[in-house]
């Protein structure tokens, strides 16, 4: 979910090239309700058209990996890869509340504090475990004098 | 739309890309602070280009809590280089800033206004405005602002990615060579920017007046180019994630096309400026009759040349078809001296710079004759991160610096 305001300074929900109305949304009071506690973390979506955009794009994408989960084939504008990026950064914010309710055990990754790609993994440490190296590095090119 | 970028797996380059093309924020397993000294700050990084500011910073991700681990999210900025001084608005309100009891707008807002460019050249001549610190001090306040931070004091730890051209080299106490600031940057950074307090009232159409007081801690200066290389080659963490001994970095910028060639060990940087960068093509479309009194200025120019559309007489005029020729006039020229130093080199090549998203067609029509292999031989870094990566890699430069201090 992009909870922040993107890199091109707009809210994110403008996406590339322009868009279509296609559905109208009609919701319960029970919704709204949920629709309250989220709206103060997607604060960026600066209008309710937005914020529902924001909302159906997320369950698009899960809908898609769940659908290309059973084989269905996908779009040239998506891939396997970017799908399963996404999901697993859904996947990642939920793990609080999938330990706290035990449900990691039933995923089989409860021995996992976080789920992470092969591609994150060397690098889930905290800044207090910054390489050695590192700091030397951008030194040797220049980096080298705090005022 | 970012794509996935055939980048060492693991780079932050790689982590960003990946999250970007998914229209994701970037995250990474990192605190958003360091701590110099005693202080506790908050790592900001400016890339502040003749075309544009670019900016970057990390906030601790809301959604991760206490005792679940460490996690932030990445917030990028650009704000085209413009500034204007406010004006009485009757009607809906710009976001204005108030600095030193001036008034005035940056970015878009100062273009939609008839604003100026700014100075270019080298840090000195530009820090020497002060209309360019106030623009700088108007840039963190947003950027802090679209990371999610409050108005309020905050204290930064500053990165600046300045000119490759001003890191030289000499020798340290014990007369051993060392890659340095040049003199006449360092002396202008201490007197502009080292213990530096902005204060900085913020107003936009709500008319709720915020106040930011930015007060910058410490600044370390960074060759642009080192951003580009430490997120092509480290880990969030600092490893290193690749086994090139060095490469070549072909930045096409606004004002420069520049190149820096690098050894890992032992360290050496070697930069020369190439040629203009799409100032060019700016100029070649400031300079079309069509555009007389219409386009005034550079900064105009490229920010025309970005979004292919001008205001005249009132209205939003596309001007796709006056951008293209222009790209193809001038840009082919870039592309040969891109092609160039792609062909002569004999290290890995990273191509970057907020130029290639003008140039992608015609980079990439040539770049797939080349004998040479994206991802083996070189990288075209393409997409919205052609043109942040340098702020992103300094971020990291300053966060990694930070831990070894």
């Amino acid at each position: 979910m992009a909870r922040a305001r993107r890199r091109d300074g707009s809210d994110g929900t403008g996406g590339s090239g322009s868009r279509r109305l296609i559905a109208g949304l009609r919701i319960t009071p029970q919704d709204e309700a949920l629709l309250a506690v989220v709206r103060p973390y997607l604060a960026e979506a600066g209008s309710e058209g937005a914020l529902a955009y924001r909302l159906w794009r997320r369950g698009l994408e899960l809908t898609l990996a769940e659908v290309a989960s059973l084989g269905a084939p996908l779009p040239r504008v998506a891939s396997d890869e970017i799908l399963a990026s996404s999901v697993m950064q859904q996947l990642l914010v939920c793990m609080p509340l999938l330990r706290r309710t035990g449900k990691l055990a039933l995923l089989g990754l409860a021995s996992s504090p976080l789920v992470s790609p092969s591609a994150m993994s060397d690098t889930a440490s905290t800044s207090d475990q910054i390489d050695e190296g590192a700091s030397a590095a951008v030194a040797q090119f220049g980096g080298s004098d705090f005022f | 739309m970012q794509p996935i970028l055939p980048a060492p797996a693991g780079s932050i380059l790689d982590l960003v890309a990946h999250a970007w093309a998914a229209d994701q924020t970037a995250g990474f397993p990192l605190r958003p602070t360091v701590r110099i000294g005693s202080a506790t700050l908050i790592p900001v990084a400016i890339d502040n280009g003749n075309d544009a500011l670019k900016g970057a910073v990390l906030r601790h991700d809301p959604m991760v809590s206490d005792g679940e681990g460490l996690r932030s999210l990445l917030t990028t900025l650009r704000m085209p280089t413009a500034f204007a001084l406010a004006q009485t608005i009757q009607g809906r309100q710009e976001i204005t800033y108030a600095c030193d009891g001036i008034s005035f707008w940056t970015g878009a807002t100062a273009l939609a206004h008839s604003g100026d460019a700014l100075r270019l050249g080298p840090t000195i001549q530009r820090l020497d405005d002060e209309r360019q610190r106030w623009f700088i001090g108007a840039g963190i306040v947003e950027l802090l602002r679209a990371a999610g931070f409050a108005p309020g004091e905050h204290q930064i730890a500053l990165t600046l990615a300045v000119p490759n051209t001003e890191i030289v080299i000499e020798r340290d106490e014990k007369g051993v060579e060392q890659l340095t600031l040049d003199t006449r940057t360092r002396e202008s950074l201490a007197r502009h920017l080292k213990g530096k307090t902005w204060t900085i009232s913020r107003t936009d159409d709500a008319q709720q007046s915020e106040t930011w007081v930015i007060k910058v801690a410490t600044v370390l200066p960074q060759a642009q180019s080192a951003g580009t290389i430490i997120a092509l080659t480290r880990a969030p963490n600092g490893k290193a994630v690749s086994d090139i001994a060095g490469l070549r970095v072909i930045d096409i910028g606004g004002g420069d096309l520049h190149v820096t060639e690098v050894v890992f060990s032992p360290a050496q940087m070697i930069n020369r400026r190439a040629g203009d960068g799409t100032i060019r093509i700016a100029r070649a479309l400031r300079a079309n009759r069509a555009f007389a009194g219409v386009i005034r200025n550079d900064v105009e120019a490229q920010h025309a040349l970005v979004r292919q559309t001008i205001m005249r007489a009132s209205r939003s005029v596309r001007i796709t078809t006056e951008v293209q020729q222009a790209v193809a006039s001038k840009g082919n020229a870039i592309v040969a001296d891109v092609l160039a130093e792609l062909r002569e080199s004999s290290q890995f090549v990273a191509i970057t710079g907020g130029g290639v998203l003008l140039l992608r067609d015609l980079l990439l029509d040539v770049l797939q004759h080349e004998a040479k292999e994206p991802g083996r031989d070189y990288l075209l870094i393409d997409g919205p991160l052609a043109s942040q990566l340098n702020a992103i890699g300094t971020l990291f430069g300053l966060i990694f610096r930070a831990a070894g201090k």
